[in-house]
């Protein structure tokens, strides 16, 4: 077996060395050229027996995931979600949930409805879970589902991911439809090394589109890395997910059903210096911003937010939670050696229903 | 219950994020290398693919299906007679317009050849989730490579309607008014859509649109069907007299609004080049993730073992690309060469936006 190490030399070297492989019936590969697809390799594949081995992989993680997978309708909304443990717990995202403690609707690969509700949500790191309440299907053919077992993604740990490392994308664009199991997507991921681990959302270029938010990033072995969260509208090879890791780190409060870090609808409009130590310093004002249209002034310090201490820039959203747009609050801010009282009404716009979509 | 809700608003804040920094590229640039890989797969089907113009200008991509010059491709990209057909070796030749399948999207041209190396299409079944999978065009390299999203599969629900998408909307639901049968009266109107911005109100009942009486509400559609996004139309409207049974006809200039401005769902679908307008309302389609441009669609879909798994129909959304499996493909081949389904009407240029 070629070791994984040939993989990345290039394509005339690799050629090389499988023909310097000494005959023999147990060493000679069915095909001339059957490569092995290193499943962490951060390249892409330089021939088509690479091409095929990354094929192999993919397809394994397609249909290791069918059943795992699963669509998720919520009053009108509909996104996706992965099982992670026999007793049906289903990580998604915070946006498809909305609240702890919902009625929710899973759709099965097959097109099976079953039932269960919301369970807890992070708003800002758009983190969600829920969990199955009806036993599987009585035609389930999962391991495990005569004794009420769900099947399990095996979740990953998104910390040890590498930049440009291949990833499969499985969900429900669209909403679920009938007969299309989750369709299959591949693609890489684009988040710096540095910055996993670090950064709220993982970047990948496989396309995700509405419906497909709460829906399961795999890694080439099949563990889940990601959650569905967001796309760049106008950039089709931006899109994003939450790290799996974000979601152990909460784990607990998740299962619990609280409700952390709603986010806000109110804007203030303020750029925060995020270098800075010494508390929410303003560093640019937004045009046309709540804040820009108060007394505010770049170089300010915020002190308090409507009777709440502010120590630093990052307490704010989670002040600004539970406000919202439209609503008048008093800062209490440092400029210079004055301490002034400055009142903002603020900005944003309160969310509204979506439409039904018109026939014309 | 099996049957899926026919609408569904979409956890839609598969939020919009802000313009992020742009992806950086892979080492070796992301999958662009990929194409060069398919080279030597995809070699055959190449010479059997045609580029189409229309008025010469890149309409679509074809298959050519009959040695003496029988090509097939996508019709709703035909709009007008002028159509010629390119090859890679760098021959050209003028074609004409022989027959239109609507529930494929289907069109059969015919030029004038001999012995054209021609496609031969693979079962649907070979096109499983996870295979690699090219869009060839007339150039050595395919134009795209994906995988396989989902097999052969019909289309339920909204997804199954027969509509050109990229028309223009005038944004309002309808239904049929309880007094006369045949009207068709105005439930609501989208809010900061075309006909809202125009002053149509719910309880208008439409009398006449672009210049055609309303006749029923499948009408309506088919009026609307030409134009675009930014046309402006007469539309005239009955309305009922403040508190009194009588009613008057008033008359609006309404500017027609892109398919976005009716729900949030669909901005989702922008980017990457944007999408067929004739996207929905086929027998069956295969779904891959290939990015292909709506102008580049028509041509194979072909695997690493150069199989021509179907021919692409339509770029459908931000992540799909649909292709019309072979079982589907051949029944209505020989239906067009046989003249069941003729030719649509079509000018000898391309219309001009209209302007009533």
């Amino acid at each position: 077996m070629i070791s994984q190490r040939a993989g990345r030399m290039s394509g005339i070297a690799l050629a090389a060395i499988l023909f310097a492989i000494p005959a023999s019936a147990a060493d000679i590969p069915k095909v001339a050229g059957t490569a092995q697809w290193d499943i962490a390799r951060i390249t892409s594949p330089e021939s088509v027996a690479e091409m095929k081995a990354l094929q192999t992989l993919v397809k394994q993680v397609n249909k290791q995931s069918l059943s795992t997978t699963v669509g998720l309708l919520i009053g009108n909304a509909a996104g996706s979600g992965v099982i992670v443990s026999e007793d049906g717990l289903v990580l998604t995202a915070a946006h498809v949930v909305g609240k702890p403690r919902q009625p929710v609707i899973f759709v099965l690969s097959d097109g099976t409805f079953v039932k269960g509700e919301s369970l807890g949500i992070n708003r800002l790191a758009d983190s969600g879970m829920a969990r199955i309440i009806d036993p599987p299907p009585k035609n389930a053919t999962w391991p495990g589902a005569k004794e009420g077992k769900w099947p399990v993604a095996e979740m990953g740990k998104s910390a040890a991911l590498k930049q440009y490392q291949w990833v499969v994308s499985m969900g429900h664009p669209g909403g679920p439809k009938q007969d299309r199991p989750p369709p299959v997507r591949t693609g890489r991921l684009n988040t710096k090394n540095e910055d996993v681990g670090k950064i709220a959302l993982l970047m990948t270029d496989c396309t995700l589109v509405s419906g497909d938010s709460g829906g399961p990033l795999f890694d080439l072995s099949g563990k889940v890395i990601g959650i569905h969260s967001q796309i760049n509208l106008f950039l089709i090879e931006s899109n994003m997910h939450v790290p799996i890791d974000k979601f152990r780190a909460e784990w607990d409060r998740l299962i619990r059903g609280d409700s952390i870090g709603k986010k806000s609808d109110a804007i203030l409009g303020i750029k925060f210096d995020d270098k800075t130590k010494n508390g929410a310093v303003v560093a640019e004002l937004i045009e046309t911003s709540a804040a820009a249209k108060a007394d505010l002034a770049v170089g300010d310090v915020i002190l308090k937010f409507n009777g709440n201490v502010v120590k630093a820039a990052t307490d704010i959203p989670e002040i600004l939670s539970s406000y919202e747009p439209d609503e008048k609050v008093k800062l209490v801010i440092r400029r210079g050696e004055e301490t002034l009282g400055v009142e903002i009404k603020l900005g944003g716009t309160k969310p509204t229903r979506p439409n039904r979509r018109p026939n014309n | 219950m099996k049957t899926l809700l026919s609408i569904l608003a979409l956890a839609s804040a598969l939020a919009f994020a802000q313009v992020v920094a742009a992806a950086e590229t892979a080492p070796d640039k992301g999958k662009k290398l990929l194409p060069k890989l398919f080279e030597s797969a995809v070699a055959d089907a190449v010479d059997a693919t045609a580029r189409i113009q229309v008025d010469g200008k890149d309409a679509s991509l074809g298959a050519v299906v009959g040695k003496t010059g029988f090509i097939l491709t996508k019709g709703s990209e035909l709009r007008s007679s002028t159509i010629t057909v390119k090859f890679r070796d760098g021959t050209s030749y003028d074609a004409t317009y022989v027959g239109y399948h609507k529930p494929t999207d289907l069109a059969l041209l015919k030029i004038d050849a001999e012995d054209l190396a021609t496609v031969k299409f693979a079962s649907a079944k070979l096109a499983e989730p996870g295979n690699w999978v090219a869009a060839t065009g007339i150039n050595s390299e395919p134009v795209s490579v994906g995988i396989i999203s989902a097999s052969a599969r019909k289309l339920f629900g909204l997804e199954s309607i027969i509509e050109n998408a990229n028309k223009g909307y005038i944004g309002i639901m309808f239904g049929i008014s309880p007094k006369e049968k045949d009207e068709v009266s105005v439930t609501e109107v989208v809010p900061k859509a075309a006909a809202a911005k125009a002053g149509i109100k719910a309880g208008d009942v439409l009398v006449e649109v672009a210049g055609e009486k309303v006749r029923n509400r499948d009408h309506l559609p088919e009026i609307l069907d030409l134009y675009k996004p930014g046309d402006k139309i007469v539309v005239k409207v009955k309305r009922k007299l403040k508190d009194e049974e009588e009613t008057e006809v008033l008359t609006f200039t309404v500017t027609l609004s892109p398919r976005s401005d009716m729900s949030k769902d669909d901005l989702a679908n922008g980017g990457g080049g944007g999408l067929s307008g004739r996207r929905s309302g086929f027998p069956q389609i295969i779904q891959h993730d290939t990015i292909l441009l709506p102008k580049d669609c028509g041509g194979p879909l072909v695997d690493l073992d150069g199989r021509v798994v179907g021919l692409n129909i339509a770029r459908a959304g931000r992540v799909e690309t649909w292709a019309l499996p072979a079982d589907v493909i051949a029944p209505v081949l020989k239906e067009l060469q046989d003249g069941k389904h003729p030719a649509p009407k079509l000018p000898k240029v391309s219309s001009k936006p209209l302007d009533k």
